[in-house]
């Protein structure tokens, strides 16, 4: 089996080939969308092409390259934040879906124009359009700055290479160029995570077998999938999982557009029910087979030589600035490293035999001597480089496929990272044109008593929205350096807009009392009180969805109570009358 | 045809008023999908079992 450090004439083959396979195949399943409506909405899809569609939209880049990162340094619990999943996909298929489809609605917003009026719909479009608009540009750059380090392709080069791909087929067959080609995405993807599995199991040590590679990763604290301890410290729990990744998971897929116009597209209600039923049933399995490929990474390295810091560019930059510090800290991780392998040998010979409990604490500390030797270098990088990253899980991954996966599979998984990054800025970048054209341009002309546009006119509106906001995310893509720790930039954008949107929702579905201008305040107010939170204090980003939720519907609440009662009637009927 | 309903907090409205459809009301929870619903959430208790006896398993 060869080792490759870069990639070969045959890697760049398959990853040239894949990508052009499913953006060839994108633009000529869709090069005959002539009108704006299928454009935005996209056509009659079956079931499990809008599940494919769901998954691949959630999926980033930086899903595939910062898991497995995130599995070998802190085990697999991250899988519990997930575990909302299922009950929010069940909430959105029983309530929000039936009244989708029933007033046909193209974008998520349109409906609060239905139970509210047209300033609710602006509003709701409107922080859609800001969050998701700032949050797509982090989701191309997060994948484009750590393939730019590994493999040495100039930063803005990536970004603008991998974002024109994606403008090319959503600009030639809009909504349903991003299903068709999210459909291939997500199988190359699946096929890349079993055989990223099936290597990595592979390449362990002849003396391991794959319960003893899972026994030792438990030993380490790796296998720890979910907790039933309650600990509002603890981030990733299975209540902390339960009950914010539910409220979270149901503001991400029955508020924003992006998850909206995937099953938006669904052939019938039960299509868009099935579609995201798949995605409730199949998200945790998929995202626990991406954190246990990272620990089994982290078990492949307890007995093949991982580097002592994976951003091996920036430590060569330290390196060559302080090599002598540099090399003292290296033989430490050698005779570290090896403590920790005849550690780990010793504890699977010894499992089950009366002296396991000392062999494992002998474990434990080899393992801790390697942490310690790593904590070191950080502050050596530190102090050489302060504007430098520490972190360096996310190029786990990405060092393990570089330099222990042969050759043309190595295109292969590439591919993969590649797939999702287009995959879900495609989906962004459609959503956001959709909603810039449905929701404004060809509403606000209603509104000022312009006549309809032509069908070619308003594809044409569409597609220069499309490319508006295309060259507005690599924009911002290209100023993304400015955000320290980018998965906790695109959650916090994410959390400062969130809560305020499913607020909106759940006053429409729920409180059917409250009428458009007390909502309309309580939006405001809850925005406001959200910003200056995160402003002026320290509080976690997650509580903001919460606050953001709760704050519109008390305010809402609150303001019908003060204002005059008047007789409730549905839209449909005061339009009959 | 069914006789046209009226919102219930609203005994007496005009004519104009009366409201044959809520189009933007959600449907009932609980219909022929209900057992579909339940799959989905029982495979999150099954996945949440395994994933505790792997836990204890491994540690």
């Amino acid at each position: 089996m060869g080792v490759v450090t870069g990639l070969a004439a045959i890697d760049w083959a398959v990853l040239g080939a894949t990508i052009a396979a499913i953006v060839g195949y994108g633009a000529w399943r869709t090069v005959g969308v002539r009108d704006a409506d299928s454009y935005v909405r996209g056509e009659a899809l079956r079931w499990p092409t809008i599940g494919l569609g769901i998954m691949a939209t959630q999926a980033s880049a930086i899903t595939f390259l910062s898991l497995p990162g995130q599995a070998y340094a802190d085990g697999m619990r991250f899988v519990q934040f997930y575990f909302g999943l299922p009950l929010a996909t069940i909430l959105i298929s029983a309530v929000f879906v039936p009244v989708y489809h029933r007033l046909r609605v193209r974008t998520a917003y349109e409906y609060l124009e239905h139970r509210f009026d047209l300033r609710v719909r602006l509003l709701g479009a409107l922080l859609f359009l800001i969050g998701r608009g700032l949050a797509a540009g982090i989701t191309i750059y997060a994948p484009s700055i750590i393939l730019s380090q590994i493999l040495g392709w100039p930063l803005h080069s990536t970004i603008w290479g991998i974002g024109a791909l994606v403008v090319l087929y959503v600009l030639v067959g809009g909504s349903r160029a991003v299903s068709v080609t999210q459909r291939q995405q997500m199988i190359v993807i699946m096929i890349g995570l079993v055989i990223a599995a099936a290597i990595v199991i592979a390449r362990l040590p002849d003396q391991v077998s794959l319960g003893g590679a899972v026994r030792v990763a438990g030993a380490l604290g790796r296998i720890n999938p979910v907790s039933f301890q309650l600990d509002f410290h603890n981030r990733y729990n299975f209540w902390a999982g339960i009950t914010g990744g539910f409220f979270l998971q149901l503001s991400y897929f029955g508020t924003d557009q992006s998850q909206v116009q995937r099953y938006l597209s669904g052939r019938s209600v039960a299509e868009m029910r099935l579609g995201l039923l798949f995605n409730g049933m199949f998200k945790i399995p998929m995202q626990f087979l991406i954190l246990f490929i990272g620990v089994m990474v982290f078990v492949f390295f307890l007995f093949t030589r991982p580097p002592m810091h994976f951003d091996a560019p920036t430590l060569a930059r330290v390196e060559a600035a302080r090599p002598t510090e540099v090399h003292a800290l290296e033989v430490r991780f050698d005779r570290a490293f090896e403590a920790q392998r005849s550690a780990a040998l010793a504890f699977l010979t010894a499992r089950g035999r009366p002296e396991e409990p000392a062999v494992r604490d002998q474990l434990a500390a080899a393992a801790a001597e390697i942490d310690r030797v790593r904590g070191d270098a950080k502050q050596l990088i530190q102090a050489t480089l302060p504007d430098a990253q520490t972190r360096d899980t996310d190029y786990v991954f990405l060092t393990f496929v570089l330099q222990h996966i042969p050759h043309g599979l190595v295109g292969l998984l590439l591919a993969v990272i590649l797939c999702a990054a287009m995959s879900s800025v495609a989906g962004e970048l459609v959503a956001l044109g959709s909603t810039t054209v449905v929701d404004f341009y060809l509403r606000l002309r209603q509104a000022l008593g312009r006549p309809p546009g032509s069908r070619t006119h308003d594809l044409r509106a569409s597609q220069l929205a499309m490319v508006a906001w295309g060259v507005i995310v690599l924009g911002i893509a290209s100023a993304a350096s400015l955000f320290a720790n980018l998965i906790e930039a695109v959650n916090i954008l994410g959390s400062l807009f969130y809560g305020t949107i499913l607020g909106l929702f759940v006053v429409a579905l729920f409180l059917r009392r409250i009428t458009a201008t007390p909502v309309l305040c309580g939006a405001i107010v809850a925005e406001l009180l959200v910003i200056t939170l995160f402003v002026t204090t320290t509080l976690g980003y997650l509580w903001f969805n919460a606050i953001g939720c709760a704050t519109v519907v008390a305010v809402a609440a609150l303001l019908q109570a003060a204002l005059p009662a008047r007789p409730a009637v549905s839209s449909a009927a005061a339009a009959t009358g | 045809m069914t006789a046209p309903r009226t919102p219930p907090d609203v005994p007496d409205v005009p004519k104009a008023y009366v409201v044959r459809d809520f189009p933007d009301t959600p449907p009932p929870f609980w219909g022929r999908w209900g057992r579909i619903y339940l799959l989905v959430a029982g495979l999150l208790a099954v996945e949440t079992a395994v994933f505790w006896w792997l836990t204890r398993w491994a540690s």
